[in-house]
């Protein structure tokens, strides 16, 4: 029984030590817990801090980053625009001197200073809208606006750099397009100046064609429009295309050598696509192959809708090229006609003798020796011939052939750039005018004010020496009869004395502004009950600005460097007696 | 009460009176685990209350002076499972004034649950240290014996008097320690 007894006491004892011994173990391993734990814990509350200091610095940095491009942006803007004012003074200055008696080396010159004053100006003008856009100055004016005599207008204004270049600048539109569309006409110009500009630059032969088409797209009731601007240029190749639309990218390619410009064209044209007329903008090109510029934009539903046309009116087009042949009768046919693409002169002539089409198309500026002395011996056999011809020639100086040729197209000479709405317009007669709606715009818009310049009497406020004498010289070329006021308080006390029909007012000047002038000739104006239009002049050409004006008071606003275009258009406006 | 506490208990009743006897107060009291504790786990110390109740009535030693002696026999223990609490220490002043800041922070570390007495201290001079004792449970004898342990232990001569103001909301017994 002891036995027994002292062999459970054993057991019990060592079944005790083993326990004590798991119980030293358990606290040896929770304090290692412990510890790992606490490491654990340091470590996260480390990497916390070092998340915490890491999102401080960069914050600091990105504030910084911010800081430097406003500060960047807005020294930009400041420079640009202190450029401006003497440019303005460089390019009136020249434009007089190169009306005034030169001889042909000094005008060379001049050409030249004129030339490189208008490139500075293009240059500073898209670093003042770069500036501008990134400030998010930029506003966009939402007008209705025509679209053909927009589209007539900038290739227009792009006619002569294509001529020199021999390029063939075409425009196609969606006939279910509408004439009239709501929004920024000016933004749109200025992208579509840039893209086809580059397209003139880029490509050496061949044509650039401006194309239109109506847009639907899936759950958006607005009306999209899709210009593209093909070309048959040098193209891009797709890494190259990837930078395009960054700021201040020229690309290092040897096919662009010799192209100038700031690089921000096309990052213009993107911020003012897509940012601020909620747009896209792209690009499909390959090396070699010629590029498409493209961007779409919506618009509010068009106000004047689509109408069938009767298609009564034929024609036949000959061209020497095949390629932009085929262009014309795509342009011809986009209107709802019927076109016949004509394969030689021969048959072209043939064609004409009968009368099975209204209008014959005949681009002269492809006509060789051969084929213009055949066209002037067939005519001169039988002018009638030509009756139904219409013509289009380049805006260049032509061989004396082809300008004979031209002027024998009875039914109308086109000058280049070709456009649908300058044929639509070519072709319509009273008879027909309900068949060419979509080509029409009102008569306004197109026939410019004929009744005779008024020469008026003008107060040019403004304390810039230089824009004082290119300001006179503008007036006074058409007549007008100028008075200085070098600030706001001359400019009062010159009112008070004398009678004038317009007053141009400078808006910065030393001891009276051009806005608190204006309060005080308004007062006058009141006390004497006769209302002269004050026009402000000023280099701060921002959206916004014009109603900023008007509500100051002024009646209207002219921006520096003064177009004389624009300021005769303005004093027509204005200096016309008030019915 | 931390397990260790009655781990310790029951072997010192077996050591300093029998075996039986640890049987008997076992079954004498209503215990959760039936007697079988583990030294890392927690228990109601209403359960000691019982076991040295029942020793009393078995030893006919009161409670009181049956809980000091367990105070020396538990200091004298943990000098022996932890010795590297008393590693760096060389007086019994030093030593109790470590017991807050130290060794309760230690045994948090293993128990974040333990709930343990506070030991505030003080020295009033050279040979006299403060040292309030504040607790929920009444173990100021567990503590008496211990902090008399303490002495033994630095081979010192310390004399301890007592105050307790204690209340019902809780125990605070002021111990004043000198050194001779």
């Amino acid at each position: 029984m002891d036995d027994l007894k002292k062999k459970y006491e054993r057991r019990v004892k060592r079944e005790r030590a083993a326990r004590k011994e798991a119980e030293t173990l358990l606290e040896q391993k929770s304090l290692q817990l412990y510890e790992l734990n606490n490491q654990l814990q340091r470590q996260a509350d480390e990497l916390d801090n070092q998340i915490k200091l890491r999102t401080e610095q960069l914050e600091i940095a990105r504030d910084h980053a911010l800081a430097a491009n406003k500060s960047k942006s807005t020294f930009l803007a400041s420079m640009s625009h202190e450029i401006r004012t003497p440019m303005n003074g460089i390019i009136g200055m020249t434009n007089l001197l190169m009306e005034s008696e030169l001889h042909k080396d000094q005008m060379r010159k001049v050409s030249v200073i004129k030339n490189s004053g208008e490139a500075l100006l293009t240059i500073i003008n898209d670093i003042l809208d770069v500036s501008k856009l990134e400030a998010g100055k930029v506003e966009l004016e939402s007008k209705d606006f025509y679209l053909h005599p927009l589209l007539d207008s900038v290739t227009s204004a792009l006619a002569v750099s294509a001529a020199d270049k021999d390029i063939e600048l075409l425009t196609l539109v969606d006939p279910v397009l509408p004439i009239e569309l709501h929004g920024d006409e000016i933004r749109i110009r200025q992208i579509l100046i840039n893209l086809i500009g580059n397209a003139i630059k880029f490509t050496h032969d061949g044509y650039v064609l401006l194309k239109l088409k109506a847009l639907e797209k899936e759950n958006d009731e607005r009306l999209w429009v899709r210009f593209e601007v093909h070309d048959t240029g040098v193209g891009i190749s797709s890494e190259n295309q990837k930078k395009l639309f960054a700021d201040f990218q020229q690309l290092q390619q040897s096919e662009y050598s010799g192209i100038e410009g700031t690089g921000l064209g096309l990052s213009i044209c993107k911020r003012l696509a897509t940012q601020l007329m909620d747009g896209e903008i792209g690009v499909n090109s390959e090396l070699g192959k010629g590029s498409e510029f493209w961007f779409e934009l919506p618009f509010m539903a068009s106000r004047k809708p689509f109408e069938t046309r009767r298609q009564e009116t034929t024609f036949a087009v000959f061209h020497n090229r095949s390629l932009l042949k085929d262009k014309y009768v795509d342009m011809v046919v986009g209107m709802g006609y019927e076109c016949d693409s004509v394969a030689t002169i021969q048959e072209f002539l043939e064609l004409s003798a009968e009368s099975h089409h209204s209008y014959l198309l005949l681009d002269v500026d492809y006509l060789n020796a051969k084929q213009c002395q055949l066209i002037l011996d067939t005519v001169e056999s039988n002018p009638r011939i030509a009756a139904r011809w219409i013509g289009f020639k380049s805006v260049k100086d032509m061989h004396t052939n082809t300008t004979r040729i031209f002027d024998l197209c009875a039914s109308g000479e086109i000058s280049k750039p070709f456009t649908q709405f300058k044929l639509a317009r070519r072709v319509q007669s009273p008879d027909q005018s309900s068949m060419m709606m979509e080509f029409r715009t009102p008569e306004d818009l197109i026939i410019p004010d004929t009744s005779a310049p008024q020469h008026l009497t003008v107060l040019v406020t403004e304390d810039n020496m230089v824009n004082q004498m290119v300001i006179k010289s503008y007036l006074e070329k058409e007549g007008h009869l100028v008075t200085i006021a070098n600030d706001g308080v001359e400019a009062v006390e010159l009112f008070e004395k004398k009678q004038f029909d317009v007053v141009l007012m400078d808006i910065q000047m030393p001891r009276m502004d051009g806005v608190s002038a204006t309060r005080e000739l308004k007062k006058i104006m009141q006390a004497s009950g006769k209302t002269v239009p004050v026009i402000a002049l000023t280099a701060n050409a921002m959206s916004g600005d014009r109603e900023k004006f008007l509500s100051q008071g002024l009646d209207d606003y002219l921006v520096k460097p003064i177009v004389v275009e624009d300021l005769n258009e303005l004093l027509d406006i204005h200096g016309r007696p008030k019915a | 009460m931390k397990g260790i506490v009655f781990t310790e208990f029951l072997d010192m009743v077996e050591e300093k009176f029998s075996d039986d006897i640890v049987d008997t107060i076992i079954d004498a009291s209503d215990l959760s685990t039936d007697g079988a504790y583990t030294a890392v786990g927690t228990y109601s110390h209403t359960e000691m209350l019982q076991l040295v109740t029942h020793l009393a009535k078995e030893t006919d030693i009161e409670v009181p002076a049956l809980v000091e002696v367990f105070g020396h026999y538990l200091f004298q223990r943990f000098t022996k499972i932890y010795p590297m609490f008393f590693a760096d220490v060389d007086n019994s002043f030093d030593f109790l004034q470590t017991v807050e800041n130290h060794i309760h922070v230690e045994v948090k570390k293993l128990y974040p649950d333990a709930e343990l007495p506070t030991f505030e201290t003080k020295m009033l001079n050279d040979n006299t240290l403060e040292l309030i004792y504040i607790s929920k449970r009444p173990f100021q004898n567990l503590a008496e014996g211990m902090i008399k342990e303490c002495g033994i232990y630095y081979k010192e001569n310390i004399e301890l008097e007592v105050e307790d103001n204690s209340t019902d909301e809780g125990m605070n017994v002021r111990f004043l320690i000198t050194k001779h």
